[in-house]
C-alpha cells in the first residue's frame, strides 16, 4: 500500500517524500480564476484566502514541476470543487492542458459535468482521472459511470463502509482483470461529520464550518422525550482521527493507497502523520495484528476518532 | 508563503503575456519570489528583468487594490536558493507599492490576530457581521422551530399571483411518520392539519392544494420505504387522485439491490428523483423506459449556505450550477435523467429546463451515515460506523442550531430555510421559469 499526502506549499514535497509518501496531491489555483470567480467559486475544496493552502502561482507549479522529474514521486493536482459553474468548465480544461504542458498527469475531479468534458475534448488517456470522493456515493452503478468516462482511479468517499469498498473492488477486478481500477481510501486526519460530497456550506476563513455552529439536540416534538447526550468519550494524547487500526481490512479488500489529509495543516503535523501511517506499514507488513496498532503507533493513546470503527 | 488568493503578482511580459509569482516573504518595500533556473533566465537574464513591470493585487475581503509597478529592482537571494529554485527579492521605493504592501501586512497580521487570539464568534463578526451565536434557539422542539418560522413569513400581496404561473403543487413526504399519517387519515384533513401544525395555514401556499406527493427520503437511505409501505403510498396516493413520486437517496453498494427490487414492483410511468448516478444507469439498463426520471437534490450540486448574504461573494455568480451546462446535461441525458429540479436555496437560481422548485428548506451537507444515533449514543457526530442500526432516532429528535439564519438538523442532514423565497414575489417570480410546472414543498415532514 502506499502513502499519498497533501501538500500545502512545494517547500512541503521534499520533506513529505523524506517522511515517507509514496504521492502527493496538491492544489494549484492560477490568478486569472481568482480574479473572474473569487472564492465564491472556487477550484478546489479549499476555499481559504489568508492561509496558503494552494502551492500558489505557475512559479512555484513549475519548480514544483521539477522537483516532481527529479525525485520521481508523482504529483496530483486537485480539480475537485463538487460544482462549478457552466462558464468554468472550458477553463477549468484549459487549465489542466495548460498543467499537462508542465508535467502534471494526474488530477483529482469531483464534478460529472467537468469528466464529461474532459472525455468530449479527448484529454484521456495522457490524463490520468482520479475521482474524488467528493464526487457522491459510490456504487457499482456509479463505479461503472466513472468508468466509462475515464477513471482510473477512485478515491473512496470518507464514509464508505468497508464492506462496500470490498464488494466494490471484488466486481471491479472480476469484470476488468486486466485493468482495475486503483482505489484510494483515508487513512488519517480531518474527519468530517458530513459527506464531502454533500456539503454545499462554505468553508472560508471568515466563517466556521455549518457543523461547527453550536447546537443542541431537541426532540421533534413536544409528544416526544428530551434526549439526553452522552458524555463524549475523553480525548485522550492525540486528537488525529485515524483508520490505522483498519489496515488489515484495508489492505484485504485491495485498497492500494492511503491518503493523509491536511492541505493547509502544519508541516511538522503532517510529516508526524505521514511517518505513523509508514510505522504502521510496516508493522502491519511485520505482521502485528491491527487491533495493535494504535498503541503502537500513538503510545500515549490514540485520539479514539476512528474513520473505520 | 503569502496566500495566492490573497496577494497575487503578474509578471508584465512582452505581447502582453504575464506569468504569476508567489509573494514569499513581505517587507513594507518589497517582497520575495522564486523562479526555476529556466524560468530565471527567461524573465531575469543576467539577472536584469525582461518584463517592464508588475501587477500587484491585493485581494481582502471586502477590497480589492491592483496596481502596475514599473519601479523596482531585482537583485538575486543566493542564501535562499536551491537545485530547483532560485530566490530573488523586489524592491520599490514607489510610494503608492509600499502603501499596498503596507496594507497587505496589516491585513494579514489583523487575521492572525483574530484567529490566534479571538473565538470563531468574534472573527466571524468581525469580518462579516455574522453573529454564529445570535438567538440562541430558544424553540423548545422541532414542530414549534418550524411553525414560528413559517408563521413569521409575511408574503407580499402579490406573491399568490406570481406561484399561480406554476400549474402544479408537491408535497414532499420525508419521513415515515408522517407518510403513516398520510395513509390513516382522509387527504383533506392531512393537508390542512400539516399546514396548520407547520404554520403555514395563513400563507398562500396553503391555498395551493397539492396534486402530487413526493414519497421517500432525498438524503438518507435508511428512511426509504419497504416495498410494502411504498406500494400502499403509491396506491393511495392513485386512490385520492394525487401523482406519487418517488424520491430515492443516494445509494451506497449494500442497498443498491434491494432498493431496486422494491422500485421495479411498483407501477411502470412513475416518477422517480434519483440522487446518485448509479441507480439511474441501473433502472435504465434492466428497465429502460419503466420511470420517468427526474434529478433531485443531491444530485444537482451547488453552494449553499444560510449565511451567504453575510459573505462577500458575488450572489449572482451562483445563479448557475454545472447541471445548467451542455455537459452535465449530457451526463445526465445519458442516464436517462431528463428532468431535475431545484431548490430556492437562498439567492436566485436559474430554472430553465427545471420540472420543479423546491422551497422553503433546502440541504446544506448531508452525511451518508447517521449522524443522531452516534451523537445520542457515544456522545459525537463523527462516528461512521458501518455497523449503526438505524434506531429511527430522527423520529423523535433534531439538532436546533445557533447563529442567525441557523441550519436546523433534520434527518442525516442539514437545512437552510428560505424566507425571502416565501415572501418576495418578485424573486419568486425572478426565479420561476416557465419550464417550472410545480412548486415543490418541503417542510422536513
Amino acid at each position: 500500500m502506499r502513502i499519498t499526502a497533501g501538500l500545502a506549499s512545494v517547500d512541503q514535497y521534499p520533506l513529505y517524500v523524506s517522511a515517507g509518501a509514496d504521492e502527493v496531491f496538491c492544489g494549484y489555483v492560477p490568478d486569472s480564476w481568482t480574479r473572474l470567480y473569487g472564492l465564491s467559486l472556487p477550484l478546489n475544496r479549499r476555499e481559504v484566502r489568508y492561509c496558503p493552502v494552494q502551492i500558489g502561482g505557475r512559479n512555484e507549479l513549475r519548480i514544483l514541476a521539477a522537483m516532481q522529474r527529479d525525485l520521481g514521486i508523482p504529483v496530483t493536482l486537485t480539480f475537485n470543487a463538487p460544482f462549478y459553474r457552466p462558464d468554468q468548465l472550458p477553463v477549468l480544461t484549459d487549465l489542466m492542458e495548460q498543467c499537462l504542458a508542465d508535467g502534471f498527469r494526474s488530477f483529482i475531479v469531483a464534478d460529472p459535468g467537468l469528466m464529461f468534458l474532459i472525455k468530449e475534448r479527448g484529454l484521456l488517456p495522457e490524463l490520468h482521472l482520479h475521482v474524488s470522493g467528493e464526487a457522491g456515493e459510490i456504487n457499482s452503478e456509479v463505479w461503472e459511470n466513472w468508468r466509462e468516462l475515464g477513471m482510473e482511479r477512485l478515491i473512496f468517499p470518507r464514509q464508505t463502509a468497508l464492506r462496500d469498498m470490498k464488494e466494490l473492488i471484488r466486481k471491479d477486478r472480476e469484470r476488468y482483470p486486466d485493468r482495475p481500477v486503483c482505489t484510494e481510501a483515508f487513512i488519517m486526519n480531518e474527519m468530517c461529520h458530513y459527506t464531502g460530497a454533500f456539503c454545499a456550506g462554505l468553508h472560508c476563513d471568515e466563517f466556521p464550518h455549518l457543523c461547527h455552529l453550536p447546537f443542541r439536540t431537541a426532540p421533534l416534538d413536544s409528544g416526544d422525550p428530551l434526549p439526553t447526550l452522552p458524555v463524549a468519550p475523553e480525548q485522550t494524547g492525540e486528537d488525529r482521527p485515524c483508520g490505522l487500526c483498519a489496515l488489515d481490512a484495508l489492505k484485504d479488500v485491495g485498497v492500494e493507497v492511503l491518503k493523509v489529509v491536511g492541505r493547509g495543516a502544519f508541516t511538522e503535523e503532517m510529516i508526524d502523520s505521514i511517518r505513523r501511517v509508514r510505522h504502521a506499514l510496516t508493522l502491519t507488513e511485520q505482521g502485528l495484528p491491527s487491533r495493535q496498532i494504535g498503541s503502537a503507533v500513538f503510545p500515549d493513546g490514540c485520539s479514539g476518532r476512528c474513520y473505520y470503527p | 508563503m503569502i496566500s495566492f488568493a490573497l496577494f497575487s503578482v503578474q509578471l508584465l511580459l512582452p505581447g502582453g503575456k504575464t506569468f504569476e509569482l508567489t509573494a514569499r516573504d513581505l517587507s513594507v518595500d518589497g517582497f520575495t519570489f522564486r523562479l526555476t533556473p529556466e524560468d530565471a533566465e527567461e524573465f531575469i537574464p543576467e539577472n536584469r528583468p525582461a518584463f517592464s513591470g508588475l501587477l500587484l493585487t491585493h485581494r481582502g475581503l471586502k477590497t480589492e487594490k491592483s496596481l502596475t509597478l514599473t519601479d523596482f529592482t531585482v537583485t538575486p537571494e543566493e542564501s535562499d536558493s536551491s537545485p530547483y529554485a532560485l530566490t530573488f527579492r523586489l524592491y520599490t521605493e514607489d510610494p503608492q507599492t509600499r502603501c499596498l504592501l503596507k496594507g497587505l501586512m496589516s491585513d494579514l497580521l489583523t487575521y492572525e490576530e483574530q484567529k490566534n487570539n479571538g473565538t470563531d464568534r468574534e472573527l466571524s463578526r468581525f469580518y462579516t457581521g455574522y453573529d454564529p451565536e445570535a438567538e440562541p434557539f430558544s424553540a423548545p422542539d422541532f414542530t414549534v422551530y418550524r411553525r414560528e418560522l413559517c408563521a413569521g413569513l409575511r408574503p407580499t400581496p402579490d406573491w399568490k399571483a406570481a406561484a399561480d404561473t406554476v400549474p402544479h403543487t408537491a408535497w414532499i413526504l420525508s419521513s415515515p411518520s408522517i407518510q403513516w399519517e398520510y395513509l390513516g387519515t382522509e387527504p383533506d384533513m392531512f393537508f390542512s392539519a400539516v399546514l396548520q401544525r407547520c404554520g403555514l395555514d395563513a400563507h398562500p401556499m396553503a391555498q395551493r392544494i397539492p396534486d402530487t406527493l413526493i414519497i421517500g427520503n432525498a438524503f438518507c437511505p435508511s428512511l426509504f420505504p419497504d416495498g410494502k409501505q411504498l406500494f400502499s403510498l403509491v396506491e393511495r396516493c392513485r386512490k385520492d387522485g394525487l401523482t406519487p413520486v418517488i424520491s430515492v437517496p443516494p445509494l451506497p453498494e449494500h442497498r443498491m439491490d434491494p432498493t431496486v427490487k422494491s422500485l421495479t414492483r411498483l407501477p411502470a410511468g412513475l416518477t422517480v428523483s434519483v440522487n446518485d448516478a448509479g441507480l439511474a444507469r441501473r433502472l435504465r439498463t434492466i428497465c429502460p423506459d419503466r420511470f420517468r426520471l427526474t434529478a433531485g437534490p443531491l444530485l444537482i450540486r451547488r453552494r449553499k449556505d444560510p449565511r451567504i448574504p453575510y459573505w462577500t461573494g458575488k450572489d449572482t455568480d451562483l445563479r448557475e450550477t454545472s447541471a445548467d451546462s451542455p455537459s452535465f446535461r449530457s451526463w445526465l441525458a445519458d442516464l436517462g435523467i431528463r428532468e431535475s429540479w431545484r431548490e430556492a436555496c437562498g439567492y436566485p437560481v436559474s430554472t430553465d429546463g427545471v420540472s420543479g422548485l423546491i422551497l422553503p428548506f433546502y440541504q446544506c451537507a448531508t452525511a451518508t451515515r447517521c449522524i443522531l444515533e452516534p451523537l445520542l449514543t457515544v456522545g459525537r457526530r463523527d462516528y461512521p460506523s458501518e455497523n449503526t442500526v438505524c434506531g429511527r432516532e430522527c423520529e423523535h429528535s433534531c439538532l436546533l442550531y445557533s447563529g442567525t439564519a441557523a441550519p436546523v438538523g433534520r434527518f442525516n442532514s442539514l437545512f437552510g430555510f428560505n424566507r425571502k423565497i416565501m415572501e418576495n414575489a418578485d424573486l419568486l417570480r425572478e426565479t420561476l421559469s416557465p419550464d417550472v410546472q410545480c412548486l415543490i414543498l418541503d417542510l422536513l415532514l
